[in-house]
């Protein structure tokens, strides 16, 4: 009886001891959670690996390579968080997983501003999506085209989501409020100064106005004069530098303002938007 | 009955024994369990956190070879100081003693301060016996570095092979005569002609631009006293003046610059080939386990 | 067999930028907000009595003249702020020398491969190269471009 006794404790003890070591890398796990869930992603990372490497029968690789990628992606580390995020496609078990991490990647090169990139992953993705797929693929579309500076074509991509989507509604007004670069500098030629009035510089157009219209006076005054050289010297180190000044400014002007209009938009998304986000 | 009772007995003793064992490895933060996975972490370069692995196993236990790699990554790492004080800490183990010295110097080397690194050599009693021609080979290369010293001809024979002291003996001669440019003799050559300091310095078309304006802003002058123009004359005289000036300071400006072009070149070429040649330092098969 | 050379591309190229991880680093936050053209630089240099009036030229010059009639500088810094700051770090004499020489400089036209570019697209040609200290001379190759 008590040999019996004995023997059963012995196994039990054997069995114990083999299940302690999956327990043991669960508890590994819960630890560098907890270490993610507190934003120490550093040594989050460092755990995680430290669980990979432990992890001899691979059964934690897909979603560990999925995390560390998440926490370089914290600190900005995007080629590292690339990296591992591709590490966990190839350990991904069905294509939810896939497309998913494919998502992350498409994310990642929003985020660091490689929209061309970003775009070519998107298409690639298109080929092999079903129907629900290509509305979050056309979401992130608009995304890029967003981070691109392209507010038309993003509001194009958001309507196809959604008719009333917040985010076409954001596009479009941002495409409105923008300054036509290209009118400003028409006017310019026509009138200098104009396009600085145009985008509210008005200092500045009146000073180019002033300074176009003396030198054209003297150039022209010169020739009138038949002081050719004089003419041509007033004429192109003065009055063509001011002219030519005057347009760039134009261009300048609007397209710094362009760039404040979309800002604004940007640090909205940025800080209060609500829905999913780069 | 017996016998199969015996067996059975054997069996759970058995499995007892190895499942204990097996317990105590599954501890992950078990010093040799750190250990392994410190070493995993230095053969990825990740050296940071091989470092922290290593020391929380030094805590517990002692090995020369941990402390080594340790003192290995902070050098790898660019930490060269902290690296020095470690592998000090090694130079009289029994083991690793003169690697220690070697990657101490080495350490010290790559602080990039060769005066420093030279009068470190020249007065520490820790040159290692084994490694005593890579200290000399450092300390060769250190001289053709060094802005004042010149390298010993007849060491570099000794201590390298025909290829590499074919290579090493260009560089020598590079050191030796650089082909430098004089500021005074640019400054001099503009101050003749204008622009022609530049075009000695390697400046050509600066120096044809020079001449031209100069020659310009002269001709100006000399038209407008002519046509008694008295103030355009001489805001032009003033003008062509200040660029005849400013063409012999850019002479001279030039040259300086020629002559830390031609020393830049030097530094960079002569990098790229030590590099290719690891410096001519041993790689340890030890840090590879 | 793919898959194993993608593994080790992606291991190799792991290793290789493990240089990331040779410092702690924490969270950080990347803006959305799209750069802004590059304002150009004013800076003020100095506090005695030359400094001072050079600045308040230069500071004039830009208002009226610089502000309106374009980019035409090729180089960083610019030809005013280089004349400033050359005065600032010499004297009113060295520094109208070193001016000088800029201008002429720049109206070489075979400019291109001389200089090693800024991150602005200008040439950068810092005052450093220009002072006949052999030690301030700040030596970059021409096909590097310059972030600072």
């Amino acid at each position: 009886m008590i040999k019996s006794v004995i023997n059963i404790i012995l196994i039990l003890f054997c069995c114990t001891n083999f299940l302690s070591a999956q327990d043991e890398l669960s508890r590994q796990l819960n630890f560098a959670d907890n270490l993610f869930e507190e934003g120490l992603y550093f040594d989050a990372i460092t755990e995680y690996k430290r669980l990979l490497f432990f992890d001899e029968n691979k059964k934690y690789d897909f979603d560990i390579n999925y995390k560390i990628a998440v926490c370089y992606k914290k600190g900005a580390k995007f080629d590292e968080s690339i990296k591992y995020f591709s590490l966990a496609a190839l350990s991904a078990q069905n294509e939810e997983d896939k497309f998913e991490i494919n998502l992350q990647i498409v994310r990642l090169n929003i985020l660091r501003k490689t929209t061309g990139r970003s775009l070519q992953l998107l298409n690639d993705l298109e080929t092999k999506s079903n129907y629900s797929q290509k509305k979050e693929i056309n979401y992130w579309r608009g995304w890029t085209y967003m981070f691109d500076d392209k507010w038309d074509s993003a509001a194009v991509y958001f309507n196809m989501v959604d008719y009333d989507h917040e985010l076409k509604n954001i596009a479009n007004r941002v495409e409105n409020d923008k300054y036509s670069v290209t009118f400003a500098k028409v006017i310019s030629y026509i009138l200098p100064g104009s396009g600085q009035f145009y985008t509210g510089n008005y200092l500045s157009g009146i000073m180019s106005l002033g300074w176009t219209a003396i030198w054209g006076y003297l150039t022209a005054d010169a020739f009138i004069d038949e002081r050719v050289f004089d003419g041509f010297a007033i004429g192109d180190l003065l009055f063509l530098r001011f002219y030519r000044g005057n347009i760039q400014n134009a261009e300048k002007f609007a397209v710094q303002e362009n760039i404040k209009i979309s800002n604004k938009a940007l640090r909205y998304l940025q800080n209060n938007y609500k829905g999913i986000k780069p | 009955m017996l016998n199969s009772n015996f067996i059975k007995s054997i069996l759970i003793v058995f499995l007892s024994a190895f499942a204990f064992t097996n317990g105590q490895t599954n501890d992950i933060f078990s010093p040799q369990n750190r250990l392994k996975f410190g070493n995993s972490l230095f053969y990825q370069k990740d050296y940071l956190r091989a470092i922290g692995e290593f020391k929380s196993y030094l805590n517990s236990e002692n090995n020369d070879t941990v402390k080594f790699k340790m003192a290995f990554a902070l050098s790898q790492m660019g930490r060269h100081i902290e690296a020095e004080d470690n592998f000090k800490g090694l130079f009289f183990t029994p083991d690793l003693s003169e690697e220690a010295k070697l990657e101490y110097f080495k350490s010290n080397f790559f602080r990039n301060d060769s005066k420093m690194f030279l009068q470190l050599i020249n007065n520490s009693p820790f040159i290692p016996e084994k490694y005593e021609r890579n200290i000399n080979q450092l300390k060769q290369i250190s001289m053709l570095t060094e802005e004042n010293s010149i390298p010993d001809t007849n060491e570099i024979k000794n201590l390298f092979s025909e290829i590499e002291k074919i290579e090493l003996m260009k560089f020598y001669f590079r050191k030796v005569n650089p082909e430098m440019k004089s500021p005074e003799t640019a400054a001099w050559l503009s101050a003749i002609i204008p622009g022609l300091g530049k075009i000695y310095a390697g400046e050509i078309g600066d120096g044809i631009t020079s001449f031209l304006f100069t020659g310009v802003l002269s001709f100006l002058a000399y038209d407008n006293f002519k046509a008694d123009h008295k103030f355009r004359a001489w805001l032009f005289t003033g003008l062509a003046a200040w660029f005849y000036g400013g063409n012999i300071y850019g002479s001279a400006a030039a040259a300086q610059n020629y002559n830390a072009g031609v020393k830049y070149g030097f530094d960079n070429d002569l990098k790229i080939y030590l590099n290719s040649k690891n410096y001519y330092l041993p790689e340890y098969e030890f840090l590879n386990k | 067999m793919i898959r194993l050379i993608i593994i080790i591309l992606i291991i190799t190229a792991v290793s290789v930028n493990a240089q990331t991880d040779w410092q702690r680093w924490s969270a950080e936050e990347i803006s959305y907000e799209l750069k802004q053209t590059e304002k150009s630089t004013s800076n003020f240099y100095g506090s005695g009595f030359i400094s001072s009036s050079v600045s308040a030229l230069k500071n004039t010059y830009k208002f009226l003249i610089s502000d309106l009639d374009g980019d035409n500088c090729p180089f960083h810094p610019s030809c005013s702020n280089f004349f400033q700051q050359s005065v600032y770090e010499t004297n009113i004499f060295q520094g109208a020398l070193m001016f000088a020489d800029r201008f002429t400089r720049d109206l070489n036209i075979f400019k291109k491969g001389k200089y090693p570019q800024y991150k602005s697209g200008k040439y950068y040609d810092p005052v450093n190269n220009y002072k006949l200290s052999a030690n301030e001379i700040i030596i970059i190759p021409s096909n590097q471009i310059v972030n600072q």
